[in-house]
């Protein structure tokens, strides 16, 4: 369990923010359940629930999705239902229950670039932006090498409502643990993007990969650059060797599912 | 610090710290349907309803819920007595412990869905643990309930 020595329900974002450069003790809180698994002390919890940043709207253009909507909300939004294959609420359904689902924080998993985000792959498959207060919009792979220290709020992600096909494919050793390896494969025309997630660091985009698949080259060169573009890494949920096997048998079921859709 | 709580349609004071959960705060004031099992958000046992919406009240802080409207297993006694007589008679409850959480979760299913198909109800009660039953018998008493 954290600890929270005070609790600020900010009015303005530039009281949120001011407070979070104040120190580096000072927390964004959200919804809590990663910091929960840990037993960080933190002195001013820094709450968004004021700032009206839990919308959902839908554009001709982008789907705009606020810092602090919930996985639950997503998951009540029958267009979020039919987009891109409802590949947003397939990823989501594997995270725990929904009683977690319905705290859990959209800008709070973004943020915090979770390398065991089933949401993160799919987010950047799907060519997401995100919009920081203080930094302003990016896209979500320039956002990733931002480094850690810059401090900032996330108020929205953007993603771009175009018709496209899309699946997610994931590996987990009981259903509600945490993913070994997940992965995103989108189609949109010709265009093919592939995200890699839980590598186990933070998911990434596979271009020399989406590339070859484009060109329609030989199975066997597409699975060597997939397999050598992912780096992928161990940890306690399974080895380097054990996800460079599975990634080729992730990839093949991806392929195969986007071919139905 | 104190905070005011809407629990079961009654206004109620509650001295917390910053970091109290919800759950503390409410057993503390004497809700001790809610239970406390894994505290790592895993369980389901201390599920509670914030504003109708299923909850994890162990990881809650009490502080954010002020001024908003909480139910738990006491504040719905007519509908979890219904339910219950359904858990009872298919043999879905055996020891209890997860029945609060679970029933809280039930009443939300049936609020959310109309006709749920059974794999919507698998998804919307994966949250909740019971180291009994095998859920065959919990899955039998709620097709009843939704029946009713």
């Amino acid at each position: 369990m954290f600890y929270l020595n005070k609790f600020t329900a900010c009015d303005s974002l530039d009281e949120a923010y001011a407070l979070l450069q104040k120190s580096r003790k000072n927390n964004i809180v959200a919804g809590c359940h990663f910091l929960k698994a840990g037993h960080k002390r933190i002195m001013n919890g820094i709450s968004l629930d004021k700032l009206a940043l839990d919308q959902i709207e839908i554009t001709d253009f982008t789907i705009d999705i606020g810092g602090t909507s919930t996985y639950g909300a997503l998951e009540d939004s029958p267009f979020l239902r039919e987009f891109a294959s409802g590949v947003l609420l397939k990823a989501l359904s594997h995270i725990v229950s929904r009683q977690l689902r319905n705290t859990a924080q959209v800008g709070a998993s973004v943020y915090s670039r979770y390398g065991f985000s089933d949401f993160l792959p799919v987010l950047l498959a799907l060519d997401t932006s995100v919009v920081l207060y203080h930094h302003g919009e990016m896209v979500l792979e320039n956002f990733f090498e931002l480094p850690a220290s810059k401090r900032d709020i996330l108020l929205q992600i953007k993603i771009p409502n175009v018709e496209q096909k899309a699946v997610y494919v994931q590996h987990r050793k009981s259903c509600k643990d945490i993913p070994v390896l997940n992965m995103c494969f989108v189609k949109r025309d010709h265009e093919v993007r592939i995200a890699v997630g839980a590598r186990p660091q933070h998911a990434i985009l596979l271009p020399k990969t989406a590339s070859l698949i484009e060109q329609q080259k030989d199975a066997c060169e597409i699975k060597e650059m997939l397999v050598k573009e992912s780096t992928l890494g161990s940890n306690e949920r399974g080895s380097r060797t054990y996800r460079e096997l599975l990634l080729p048998g992730l990839f093949d079921s991806a392929r195969e599912a986007i071919a139905c859709l | 610090m104190f905070i005011e709580l809407t629990v079961n349609e009654r206004k109620r004071m509650c001295s917390i710290e910053p970091d109290t959960v919800l759950l503390d705060a409410l057993r503390d004031m004497g809700f001790t349907s809610v239970k406390r099992g894994c505290g790592t958000s895993n369980c389901g046992l201390c599920t509670v309803l914030l504003e109708d919406e299923p909850v994890l009240s162990c990881s809650v802080l009490a502080i954010r819920v002020s001024g908003k409207r909480i139910k738990t297993l006491e504040g719905i006694t007519k509908e979890a007595k219904q339910f219950g007589s359904f858990l009872a008679e298919q043999g879905g409850d055996q020891c209890g412990f997860c029945s609060p959480g679970f029933i809280m979760n039930v009443i939300s299913l049936k609020k959310k869905y109309t006709d749920p198909t059974d794999e919507e109800i698998e998804n919307y009660l994966l949250g909740n643990l019971c180291r009994c039953t095998g859920y065959q018998a919990q899955m039998r008493a709620i097709k009843k309930y939704l029946e009713c």
